[in-house]
């Protein structure tokens, strides 16, 4: 691969580039989905390309090419440094990349078990047990399972002179059962709707679930949700488990937080942000036991890597300390902007032929003290919701609203009461945040995965993990349209 | 890529497999786009690529695997992928046999101009709504051009071949002042047919007037939907309404309820891909020519869209709307278009005592799919009307309604019919609407 990636930099500098790299990935993927007992849908897919990014005139091109030999690159390298140009027509500041040291290095994921030899055989049988548990109340009318599993091996290269060659691996799982009678359409999945159960990890992941053993439960609670009255609408002190709160932390956090949206990067699609330049530091984000952490170096984390694609090596950062608003995701290109000398290792690209961009790392709200058990006794009235099934946030990420697949009464001795179908809630970023007083423990806290994170034009979908354990928001508005 | 080269690389790889059946995928193209932001160009990119998909049936027992290299070696270990895969399954009694050759409409989409923009024709494109940002005090201007050009064909072992093209181009502005915001867009399968004045003008002027906002009261309104805040709106009866599957299995709002009075006597949706505005392929996913579908009809539900499994479920013939089987989703409208009514989107205003007019929604998404209850964010430019007039921007509101309700209250629908983009991808072709009663359930205070 040296070979091809010098190529492609002797390239750009003929062409006049100042700055130069190049990834080459080799991405393997396989897709199942079991639904109703049969194939709901499956695909096994290998790729190669390259994607050349290049500075010239001070302006970025970016080209990419699906088809890897030493001609394409030169036409593709030459193609990115035409584009630069192109770009420099309208340039008004020069690019400008944060230092970084220089690395030739190898990282992999580490796993144990490579899910692409498992057999197809075993997945299926898996996924078997789990829709024969899933159908066995004939008001279930959908039962999905799934399993994917994408392994990308990436070889970066830049001007500077680093080389690294990166493995990653990545597995999931889940399900979901849709009750349907009368007009009525429920649903419940397990562990989270956005992705199921997806790790860092090799088919361990799957070995070492406990899907099968909750099959029982979510089944049943999906019928009973078709039954269950719509919860009222009202304020309510509110509890969130891991996975909604996963899907709260990633909208109402992680993305207000990119510094490509505050600097209006996109403005014109996802939108911008609230946290403007002149907030760090100074903004109250939460309450005192609001601590955020970005961690691209989390086991299991589904944006734990060695090196970013910029060559950025991992860390952890705060973003949210005691409450306050402490920092961004960064790149080496808007490092500066922060006042930051180094890069966060924040800049991911979906596959080859994206562009990488500020994306989302692994985000994650640090746990607290007290289990489950303590907070929902010290919640007698409020209500516990369950699961993300609808989201909605402003463009500039402050006015929110979700809906959850379930949610229960917290009684007045601490138990779970009344269920309630199509639950809901809305509120401000920060007013939410402020209201948080109760996050449970480490025992509480777990790492789920977000496999679908939308962003950039052209549309790149990329992956990460936040952790959190089930956490207490104090007068939240409810049961919007119910 | 063209047919015959497509024709070639098909019929390679199915005559690399033992099964009963095979069909394949072969798809792609090249895509360029240069996104502008701060009144520059920061990103500017160019893809080009293809992949070819298998699927291999013994059987009832299906399989599929993907690769983007075309050499014998690649594509054998593809198809020898999507066997194994197939070999394992257990069998599915509803898997139908590959359909035999078909003949298709024909669809002009493809513009060679489109296919043969440059990186230097985008920047120039885009130069004059930066240039006048940059020249007209405290405004900022974000947005994106892009062209592209995707090829699909799709081949099986019992001799269909479908083969088509199309390109398109993309010309969108978001303007900025420090309290305000207004955007435009065009899309057309001609890039010369963009209007670059028009957008620049728009979002300008959107934003210049969305100065000052001031916040009103959430509640319920009359309002003027301009087209892309329909589309934002409408998308959703497609995804959540209008599919086979979804229909049969009861998860559709409309399951049990065809030839039923839904909404207004006004409300008139086709799924049509033959429509000029609509864009799109004469053939789907399993090879079958699309056919124009009338979903509503002066109000009657009259039909869903169908793939081949569907159809024959219901006894009657696919209309063209199936995906690559298999699939979880079943057979989607992709191309619904809802019929103009006669009046400007100025008679709308002028018709209306007090209301808000609404440029685009934001982040819309389902609240409650059987009552197609929807939420989203106005942005992009909303103003109150008053007496007839627009007279003051307002601050943006969150929507939380029903699309029941919606097309139930529309009291008129606007001649300016436009295709629109929607929100992570999707486009329909919509007109304004105005809607009596729409609610809206919350406020920010930008």
């Amino acid at each position: 691969m040296r070979d091809f990636t010098q190529l492609a930099i002797d390239t750009c500098f003929a062409e006049g580039a100042s700055y130069a790299d190049i990834r080459i990935i080799f991405s393997k993927r396989e897709d199942l989905t079991l639904r109703n007992g049969v194939l709901g849908s499956v695909n096994k897919s290998e790729t190669l390309g390259f994607g050349i990014r290049a500075i010239v005139k001070d302006s970025w091109g970016f080209a990419a090419c699906g088809e890897l030999n030493a001609e394409e690159i030169k036409k593709t390298a030459a193609l990115a440094c035409e584009t630069a140009r192109a770009s420099s027509t309208l340039m008004t500041d020069p690019v400008r990349l944060a230092d970084e040291p220089v690395y030739d290095t190898v990282w992999t994921t580490p796993y144990i078990i490579d899910p692409f030899k498992v057999s197809i055989e075993e997945k299926l049988g898996f996924l078997s047990k789990i829709d024969a548990i899933l159908r066995k109340n004939p008001k279930i009318k959908v039962a999905e399972s799934t399993m994917r599993f994408w392994n990308e091996r990436q070889w970066l290269a830049t001007s500077e002179g680093t080389f690294i060659d990166q493995n990653l691996m990545r597995s999931a799982t889940g399900y979901s059962a849709t009750a349907v009678e009368n007009g009525e359409m429920q649903r419940r999945s397990y562990p989270s709707s956005h992705g199921g159960l997806a790790m860092t990890m090799g088919y361990e992941l799957v070995k070492g679930s406990d899907l099968l053993e909750n099959a029982e439960r979510i089944r049943d609670e999906a019928v009973a949700l078709l039954s269950a009255p719509v919860l009222p609408s009202g304020k309510r002190d509110m509890i969130l488990d891991p996975a909604q709160l996963a899907l709260q932390i990633h909208e109402s956090c992680g993305h207000p937080t990119e510094l490509d949206r505050v600097l209006g990067s996109e403005a014109n699609y996802a939108g911008r942000s609230f946290l403007t330049l002149e907030k760090l530091n100074e903004l109250k984000y939460g309450s005192d036991i609001v601590n955020l952490v970005i961690d691209g170096t989390i086991p299991g984390g589904l944006a734990t890597v060695g090196y970013d694609d910029d060559g950025v090596r991992a860390s952890r950062n705060y973003l949210v300390k005691n409450g306050l608003f402490v920092g961004y995701k960064t790149n080496r290109e808007l490092a500066h902007v922060a006042g930051e000398e180094r890069s966060r290792g924040c800049n991911r690209a979906d596959g080859y032929e994206n562009l990488p961009m500020v994306r989302q790392n692994n985000l994650c709200l640090l746990p607290g003290k007290g289990s489950l058990d303590d907070l929902l006794a010290d919640s007698p009235g409020a209500v516990y919701m369950h699961n993300n099934k609808s989201w909605s946030i402003d463009q500039l990420r402050v006015n929110f609203q979700f809906g959850c697949e379930a949610a229960w009464d917290v009684t007045k001795d601490g138990k779970l009461g009344q269920m309630y179908k199509n639950p809901n809630y809305q509120g401000l970023t920060t007013e939410f945040w402020n209201s948080c007083d109760f996050i449970c423990g480490p025992e509480e806290w777990v790492l789920l995965g977000v496999t679908n994170c939308g962003k950039g034009q052209p549309g790149q979908t990329a992956e990460m993990s936040h952790g959190c354990a089930p956490s207490r928001f104090r007068n939240v508005t409810v049961g919007i349209g119910n | 890529m063209n047919s015959d080269k497509a024709r070639e690389i098909s019929e390679r790889a199915l005559s690399f497999t033992s099964a009963d059946e095979a069909e394949v995928i072969l798809q792609g193209g090249a895509s360029s786009l240069t996104r502008f932001a701060n009144n520059k160009i920061e990103q500017n990119v160019n893809e080009s690529g293809y992949s070819i998909s298998v699927r291999t049936a013994f059987g009832k027992k299906v399989g599929r695997a993907s690769t983007n290299n075309f050499d014998d070696a690649s594509l054998k270990k593809a198809v020898e992928s999507a066997e194994i895969i197939a070999k394992f399954q257990k069998e599915d009694e509803t898997l139908l046999a590959l359909p035999e050759p078909q003949e298709y409409g024909k669809i002009d989409n493809y513009v060679e101009a489109t296919a043969a923009f440059s990186p230097t024709d985008r920047a120039d494109a885009v130069a004059g709504l930066i240039n006048r940002c940059r020249t007209e005090s405290g405004l900022t201007t974000a947005g994106i051009f892009s062209d592209e050009a995707q090829y699909l064909a799709l081949a099986n072992s019992k001799g269909l071949f479908a083969y088509d093209r199309m390109t398109s181009a993309v010309f969108s502005g978001t303007v900025m002042t420090d309290d305000s915001a207004g955007w435009a867009e065009d899309n057309n399968k001609d890039v010369s047919k963009i209007d670059l004045e028009g957008v620049a003008e728009t979002a300008i002027d959107k934003a210049l007037k969305s100065r000052e906002p001031v916040a009103i009261e959430p509640g319920e309104y009359t309002v003027v939907l301009e087209p892309a805040a329909s589309a934002n709106l409408v998308i959703f009866l497609g995804w959540l309404a209008f599919g086979g599957l979804a229909y049969q299995e009861g998860r559709s709002f409309l399951s049990g309820k065809l030839g039923e009075k839904v909404f207004g006597d006004n409300i008139n949706i086709d799924d049509d891909v033959y429509h000029e505005l609509s864009g799109g392929l004469p053939f789907d996913f399993e090879g079958i020519p699309r056919r124009k579908v009338a979903l509503v009809e002066n109000g009657v539900a009259k039909s869903v869209v169908h793939d081949r499994k569907t159809a024959l479920k219901e006894g009657v013939e696919s209309t063209g709307h199936g995906l690559p089987v298999p699939n979880t989703s079943g057979p989607i409208p992709l191309n619904v278009v809802f019929q103009p009514g006669g009046v400007s989107k100025e008679e709308m205003i002028a018709s209306t005592k007090k209301g808000v007019l609404v440029t685009q929604f934001h982040y819309t998404n389902t609240v409650n799919p059987m009552k197609l209850m929807v939420t989203g964010m106005t942005r992009n430019g909303t103003f109150l009307i008053e007496d007839g007039k627009v007279t003051k921007p307002v601050k943006n509101m969150r929507m939380t309604e029903s699309l029941v309700k919606i097309l139930n209250n529309v009291d008129m629908i606007g001649k300016d019919l436009l295709k629109c983009r929607g929100f992570f991808g999707g486009g329909l072709v919509v007109p304004s609407l105005k809607v009596n009663n729409f609610t809206f359930s919350s406020g920010t205070d930008f």
